[in-house]
């Protein structure tokens, strides 16, 4: 039995004005690892983390369910707070009701996802074990390993390599805590000290009860960064989708989804990066082929393939850097400086920028000698009109 | 019935030396072939356990029901969870249920 402490933060009225706190502390009440539910004005602020210091040595918790803004906002701040009342690392669990619940959603819908997603939340303390080592890589579970060496393949930083014993080890220095071979691993074995596939099916298990049709979202760090401004810029989504943050989109393993769709889960949605601006080199990338196969089991089991699917975040809106053939003097300057290998020489000599590679950083433009190359985002005019404004003055 | 290995989807495990169907499989069964693939070396000798069917990652396996169960429509698939298996069964007419079944795997 755990003994979870439960913090909601009413963010100065921000949060607790566009959701019913009081409806989630009565429905919270009955659940048996809750010890207890505090309500605090600013769990940021240093009166708000006396009380929350001192409702936990009051209860003796080990365990804490964090109900507030983003991770990626004040994260940093209940990290603090746990170490200093000595718990865990992995026993805390934030769970972003601001961003991604009472700025976007109606009042009624607002309090029914914010209670599932801290049903979620509790789910995961509860299945959550503590863990004493220090180091923050990949581990491999030796125990049920069977040394299938899918995961040297699969890892883009090539961190993992076979040991004397025969099983696999992960390079600290090397491993960038992608989680990639998590999602390739076909026994689950291997896991990140905050990213578990067991706690994260656990997590799956607060579905039961919650408003049809129940749609999960597994979203990259990115993906989830980006979430969090659609909640920030106040615009609504549907309040079926419940977000779930994973280091990378290849770190969604295909038996959490069968246990999703298991679970009653009426849909999966995995949202990444770009298809080749993967920020951890190849992640989207396995994770299409993945789902592209697991697509097919699900038309094999007479369900809709629609029930799994990936997006994208970003597609078509770049501006991509523009060459002008008639200035060109085909030096390749241009070829060697850029960062994204976005610049290919064709057959004809012609040099081409692949817009999906590009990212518009415009060092290309700064190396060209004849002036060939446009950034659409920053014209040499646009500079040249500022100078002149600056110096006009 | 032998386990029926769907070529196509099978990628030997990426032609390590012991697939994990020739891992799990009691009778030490399966092996790859020359081009790679999953197969059954002695399909008289299979049990129906189906082992196989349910490590197998690329879901490339399927074992044929024996003939008393049911003709060929019928089909038995299986979707391995962390805790849980969901079990697809389709009879002979094609109607489909699932079951949910708990395991003991944690």
């Amino acid at each position: 039995m755990s003994r979870a402490g439960v913090v909601l933060c009413r963010c100065n009225t921000l949060i607790d004005s566009k959701m019913d706190f009081n409806t989630i502390e009565r429905r919270l009440q009955k659940h048996k690892n809750i010890v207890f539910i505090q309500r605090v004005n600013m769990a940021c602020s240093p009166a708000g983390k006396q009380i929350i210091e001192e409702m936990a040595s009051l209860h003796g918790i080990d365990s804490l369910v964090a109900v507030a803004c983003s991770p990626l906002a004040k994260g940093s701040v209940f990290k603090d707070l746990t170490r200093k009342l000595g718990i865990d690392k992995n026993m805390l669990e934030i769970v972003n009701i601001r961003e991604q619940c009472a700025w976007v959603h109606e009042y009624d819908d607002a309090t029914s996802k914010g209670l599932t997603l801290i049903n979620m939340g509790i789910n995961r303390v509860v299945k959550a074990q503590p863990d004493s080592t220090t180091i923050n890589c990949a581990m491999i579970n030796k125990i049920k390993c069977d040394k299938c060496k899918r995961c040297l393949e699969e890892c883009p930083n090539r961190a993992i390599s076979i040991n004397d014993d025969g099983y696999p080890a992960v390079n600290p220095d090397l491993c960038q805590r992608c989680g990639v071979c998590i999602g390739g691993c076909p026994l689950a074995v291997i896991s990140l000290p905050d990213f578990k596939v067991d706690e994260i099916s656990a997590m799956l298990k607060g579905a039961s009860g919650a408003k049809s049709p129940f749609i999960v979202g597994f979203f990259c760090d990115f993906a989830y960064e980006e979430a969090d401004k659609m909640g920030q810029a106040g615009s609504a989504y549907s309040p079926n989708l419940h977000i779930i943050r994973v280091p990378c989109t290849g770190a969604v393993n295909m038996i959490t989804v069968n246990d999703a769709i298991a679970e009653g889960v009426d849909g999966v949605l995995i949202a990444g990066c770009d298809a080749s601006q993967c920020k951890r080199k190849r992640g989207n990338e396995v994770a299409r082929y993945r789902i592209e196969n697991f697509q097919k089991s699900l038309e094999e089991q007479f369900l809709e393939k629609e029930r799994l699917s990936y997006v994208s975040l970003g597609e078509g809106l770049k501006e991509a850097s523009i060459i002008n053939d008639d200035k060109c003097n085909r030096c390749g300057a241009c070829q060697q400086v850029c960062p994204y290998g976005a610049i290919k020489q064709q057959d004809e000599g012609k040099f081409q920028v692949y817009y999906k590679a590009c990212r518009s950083c415009g060092i290309c433009a700064a190396a060209c000698k004849p002036g060939a190359i446009l950034v659409p985002v920053c014209p040499d005019k646009k500079i040249m009109n500022a100078i002149d404004a600056a110096l006009a003055i | 019935m032998p386990p029926k290995v769907d070529i196509t989807k099978c990628d030997g495990c990426r032609a390590e030396e012991e697939p994990l169907c020739d891992q799990i499989c009691p009778g030490n069964l399966m092996r790859l072939n020359e081009q790679g693939k999953a197969e059954c070396r002695s399909s008289r000798d299979c049990w129906d356990c189906m082992s196989c069917t349910k490590i197998c990652p690329q879901g490339a396996i399927e074992t044929r029901l024996p003939y008393q169960l049911g003709y060929y429509p019928a089909k038995l698939i299986p979707k391995v969870g962390t805790d849980k298996i969901m079990w697809t069964c389709v009879d002979i007419n094609g109607k489909v249920e699932r079951y949910v079944i708990k395991t003991r795997n944690n």
